[in-house]
C-alpha cells in the first residue's frame, strides 16, 4: 500500500459513504475482512477548532465542528476514523478500513488491499480535478486594478 | 498489557448513556447516604476493575482525571481513550481512582477554594475485598454527619494489605468544610459507599483478626 | 378597573405550536431540503454557523427551516443542540495562513504581494431586484475574455499585507513568545478586564449586526471609541481541521471550514502611542461573512487602544451576543402579571395617600 495509515485516513474523509459502504461490504464478502468488533459505536460531538492568529501569534478558539467518531477492532489492532457532520454509517465504514488496513500483511493481502487502492485513487484523481476546476473558476477573477493619471 | 487486552479494555470502558445514567445514580445515592451500601449496575462492575465506573460515567473533555496504582499509565490511557478525557497529575485531577492500594500524596488533593469549593477532588478507592454493613470481626469504621440518622458502621473484609492507605487517605480529610474532598468506596463486587466531606470518620481502621484471609 | 390572576393555558400552548407546524410543514408549496437551503442559501447559513459557534452547515439548514428563516432561532436550537454533545477533543492548532483562499482583497495596496482575486462576490454588482426568471437569465460574459484553456491547480503565494508592513518595520510588533491557553467562552462566561482571545472568541460568535451596530455608533454615534480603519487583507477560503490519529498519534486532516479574515490597518495618532508606526486588529469568522470580520477587526484593534479606558470591551463581551440579546429582550413577552399588578397597587396607593392629605386634588 502506497499510502501511509493517516494518509489512508484523510482520503477516505473525502470519500463519500456510499462508496465506503461499498467498498467495506465486498471485503466483508471476500472475506478479507473479519474477526471485527465494535470498540465506540458512531458518536457524534465536537471539535474545538483553535487559530492562531498572525497579528500577536495568539491562539483562540473560533467555535466547534461537528464530526462522528467511530472505533472497531479489527482483529488485534484498533480502527478509528472521524467524519464530518452526522455520519454514522460513513464513520464505522471508514474506521473498519483503518483497523484492516493497520493489520494487513501486503503479501498475502495484496489483491484485498487493490480494491481499497482503487478507491483511495480515484477520490484523489476527483479531488485533484475538483480542486483544479475551483483554482481555474476563482483565478478567472483575479483583478488588477490601474491607478488614474 | 497485550494489544488485546488494552483494546478490550478501551472497549469496556466505554458506557453507553444508559449506563452512565445507572453510575451517576448509584454514585450520587452513596454520597448523600453515606455507610450505606449501594450497587453498580451488573453490567458495568462485571466489565473493568469496578473502582474505574466513576470515571469511565462521570469523566469528559472537560474533566482531568488521574490513575494511581498498578498500571496505571495504560488504564489512563484506555479511560481517556473511551471518555475523551484528560489524564493529568493528580494534583490537578477533579476525578482520582485509586487501585491497589495506591493513593495520591494527600497533602496534593485538590480540594476546592472557599468561593468554589465544588472544585474539590472526588477519589474512587478501589477496596479488594468486600464492604460489609456493621461491625463484624473485619475492620470497621463509624460514619456520622448529615446523611446519617446517627452512626453507621462499614466493615472492610480481606482488604489486610490496603488498610493503612486507606486509613491516611481518611486521616488526610482536614475539617475545611465546605472545602475538601469525597471518596466512594468500590469493592470487587461492585458495591459502593460514599464518604463526602462533611462525615465524620470515628474508629480507626483495625483490622480485629490479623491473619491474612484466603481465597 | 377589574383585574384577576390568570393560570392555565397549556391546551392554547400546545394548539399554538401545532399551528406553527401545521402552517410551516403543511404549506401547498414544494417542501424545502435542507440541501437547497445549504446550496442556494449558503450565506444565510454561514452567518448561523458563525453565530452558533458550529460549523454544521446540514444541521443549520434544518434549524433555519425549522424556524422558518428566524435567525435567532435558529441560533438558538444550534447551541442547545451543540451543548447535548460531547467534546471529543481539540483540533490540532491551525495556522491563518494555512487556509486556501477562494477571494482576496486588499484595499490597502494596488498591487499586494500576490494576486486580488474578486471570487464570489456581489461588491461591483449593480443593486438591482433581478425579475427575470432564472431559466431566462444569460450568464454574464467578460468583453474580449476567454475563458482558460488550461485549468490551474495552485493559487500563488499571497503575502500578508501585514507582513509587507513588517519588513517595511511601519508595524507595531505584538507578536507573543509566550502561548497562553485560550480563553473558553463556551464553559465561563468573559468579563472584562478579559484576555484578548476571550474577546476574539466572543466576537467570533457575536450576532452580526449587533457587532457592526457597535462599530457603527463608535464611528459616527456618540462612543466614538474606534477610528476609521483601512483594510489590509479581507480573505474567505478554507481552514484544514487536524486531529492526532489516536493510534498511531499522528495528525490526520479529517475535513475543512470555511472562514472570512480580516487584517485592519489602525493608523497610530494617540499621544502616548508611535505614530511612525501602524498596528493591526484580526478578525476571524465562520462562513462568507464579510461585514462581521470587517467590524471584528476593526473592534479588536480599537479595544486594544483603548486599554480599558472606556466601557468598549465591556459593551463588545457583554451586549453582542445575539442569543443573550434577544432572549433578554422577549422574555418581556412572557406573563408580567404579578408585578404588573404590584404597579398598579403602588400606583393607586400613592394616590389614595394623596387625597388624603390634600382632599381637594381632583381625581382623574
Amino acid at each position: 500500500m502506497k499510502f501511509s495509515r493517516e494518509t489512508i485516513c484523510e482520503i477516505l474523509s473525502h470519500c463519500a459513504t456510499k462508496e465506503l459502504t461499498l467498498v467495506v461490504d465486498k471485503l466483508l464478502e471476500v472475506g478479507a475482512v473479519k474477526d471485527v468488533r465494535a470498540v465506540r459505536s458512531p458518536e457524534i460531538g465536537t471539535v474545538q477548532l483553535q487559530v492562531r492568529e498572525p497579528i500577536c501569534q495568539e491562539r483562540f478558539i473560533l467555535g466547534d465542528a461537528l464530526v462522528t467518531v467511530a472505533e472497531v477492532a479489527v482483529g488485534s489492532s484498533l480502527g478509528w476514523a472521524m467524519r464530518m457532520g452526522n455520519d454514522p454509517h460513513g464513520a464505522v465504514a471508514a474506521a473498519i478500513l483503518d483497523g484492516w488496513v493497520a493489520q494487513s500483511v501486503p503479501e498475502t493481502d495484496a489483491p484485498h488491499l487493490a480494491i481499497l487502492e482503487e478507491l483511495l485513487e480515484a477520490t484523489v484523481l476527483q479531488e485533484s480535478a475538483e480542486r483544479s476546476l475551483k483554482t481555474t473558476q476563482v483565478l478567472s477573477t483575479a483583478i488588477e486594478f490601474e491607478e488614474l493619471d | 498489557m497485550t494489544n488485546q487486552a488494552e483494546i478490550a479494555l478501551y472497549a469496556n470502558l466505554v458506557l453507553d448513556v444508559y449506563e452512565s445514567q445507572e453510575v451517576f445514580r448509584t454514585l450520587l445515592d452513596a454520597l448523600s447516604q453515606p455507610g450505606t451500601i449501594h450497587h453498580l449496575p451488573q453490567a458495568v462492575a462485571h466489565r473493568f476493575v469496578p473502582a474505574l465506573a466513576p470515571l469511565a460515567a462521570l469523566v469528559s473533555h472537560d474533566v482531568p482525571f488521574a490513575i494511581c496504582g498498578v498500571e496505571s499509565v495504560a488504564t489512563s490511557i484506555a479511560v481517556e481513550r473511551a471518555t475523551f478525557g484528560r489524564s493529568v497529575d493528580p494534583e490537578l485531577a477533579i476525578f482520582i481512582a485509586a487501585l491497589s492500594g495506591v493513593t495520591p500524596e494527600a497533602m496534593t488533593i485538590k480540594r476546592g477554594t472557599p468561593h468554589r469549593p465544588d472544585g474539590g477532588c472526588q477519589i474512587s478507592y478501589q477496596i479488594s475485598g468486600r464492604l460489609i454493613l456493621g461491625t463484624t470481626e473485619q475492620s470497621t469504621f463509624s460514619i456520622a454527619g448529615p446523611g446519617v440518622p446517627t452512626v453507621r458502621t462499614i466493615s472492610v473484609e480481606w482488604a489486610t494489605d490496603q488498610l493503612s492507605s486507606l486509613q491516611q487517605l481518611l486521616d488526610a480529610r482536614s475539617d475545611s468544610w465546605p472545602m475538601g474532598f469525597d471518596i466512594w468506596l468500590v469493592d470487587d463486587f461492585g458495591q459502593v459507599v460514599g464518604i463526602p466531606r462533611t462525615s465524620n470518620i470515628t474508629g480507626v481502621m483495625v483490622q480485629h483478626d490479623e491473619k491474612v484471609l484466603e481465597d | 378597573m377589574g383585574y384577576a390572576a390568570a393560570r392555565g393555558g397549556l391546551a392554547a400552548i400546545e394548539f399554538a405550536e401545532n399551528l406553527v407546524q401545521e402552517l410551516r410543514d403543511g404549506h401547498p408549496s414544494s417542501p424545502l431540503e435542507t440541501d437547497q437551503v445549504t446550496g442556494r442559501l449558503r450565506l444565510l447559513v454561514d452567518r448561523v454557523m458563525g453565530e452558533a459557534g458550529l460549523w454544521a452547515p446540514e444541521f443549520t439548514a434544518q434549524a433555519l427551516r425549522q424556524a422558518e428563516g428566524d435567525v435567532i432561532e435558529a441560533v438558538h436550537l444550534l447551541r442547545a443542540f451543540k451543548s447535548t454533545l460531547p467534546r471529543i477533543g481539540i483540533s490540532d492548532v491551525v495556522n491563518a495562513d494555512d487556509m486556501i483562499p477562494e477571494r482576496r482583497i486588499v484595499p490597502a495596496f494596488r498591487e499586494p504581494g500576490g494576486p486580488q482575486i474578486l471570487g464570489r462576490s456581489t461588491d461591483y454588482t449593480a443593486r438591482m431586484l433581478s425579475t427575470t426568471p432564472r431559466e431566462t437569465k444569460p450568464k454574464v460574459q467578460p468583453a474580449g475574455v476567454t475563458p482558460a484553456e488550461e485549468s490551474l491547480d495552485v493559487i500563488p503565494p499571497m503575502q500578508r499585507m501585514s507582513d509587507v508592513l513588517r519588513d517595511m518595520q511601519l508595524l507595531v510588533d505584538r507578536r507573543r513568545t509566550d502561548d497562553p491557553e485560550p480563553f473558553d467562552i463556551t464553559r465561563m462566561p468573559a468579563k472584562p478586564p478579559a484576555p484578548r482571545s476571550a474577546r476574539l472568541s466572543t466576537m467570533a460568535r457575536a450576532e452580526t449586526g449587533a457587532l457592526v451596530g457597535q462599530w457603527y455608533r463608535n464611528i459616527l454615534g456618540p462612543d466614538g471609541y474606534l477610528h476609521e480603519v483601512t483594510l489590509g487583507e479581507v480573505r474567505h477560503g478554507a481552514m484544514p481541521i487536524t486531529v492526532t490519529h489516536p493510534v498511531t498519534r499522528n495528525p490526520v486532516k479529517i475535513g475543512e471550514y470555511r472562514v472570512t479574515e480580516v487584517e485592519a490597518i489602525e493608523d497610530l495618532d494617540g499621544i502616548d502611542e508611535d505614530r511612525t508606526l501602524f498596528d493591526i486588529g484580526y478578525g476571524l469568522c465562520f462562513g462568507q461573512n464579510e461585514r462581521k470580520a470587517i467590524a471584528m477587526a476593526n473592534l479588536d484593534i480599537a479595544c486594544h487602544r483603548d486599554g480599558q479606558r472606556s466601557e468598549l470591551e465591556q459593551s463588545i463581551l457583554m451586549t453582542t451576543d445575539g442569543l443573550d440579546s434577544s432572549g433578554f429582550l422577549e422574555h418581556l413577552k412572557l406573563p408580567h402579571y404579578v408585578t404588573f399588578r404590584s404597579m398598579i397597587e403602588r400606583k393607586i396607593a400613592v394616590r389614595q395617600a394623596r387625597l388624603q392629605t390634600s382632599p381637594t386634588e381632583s381625581k382623574p
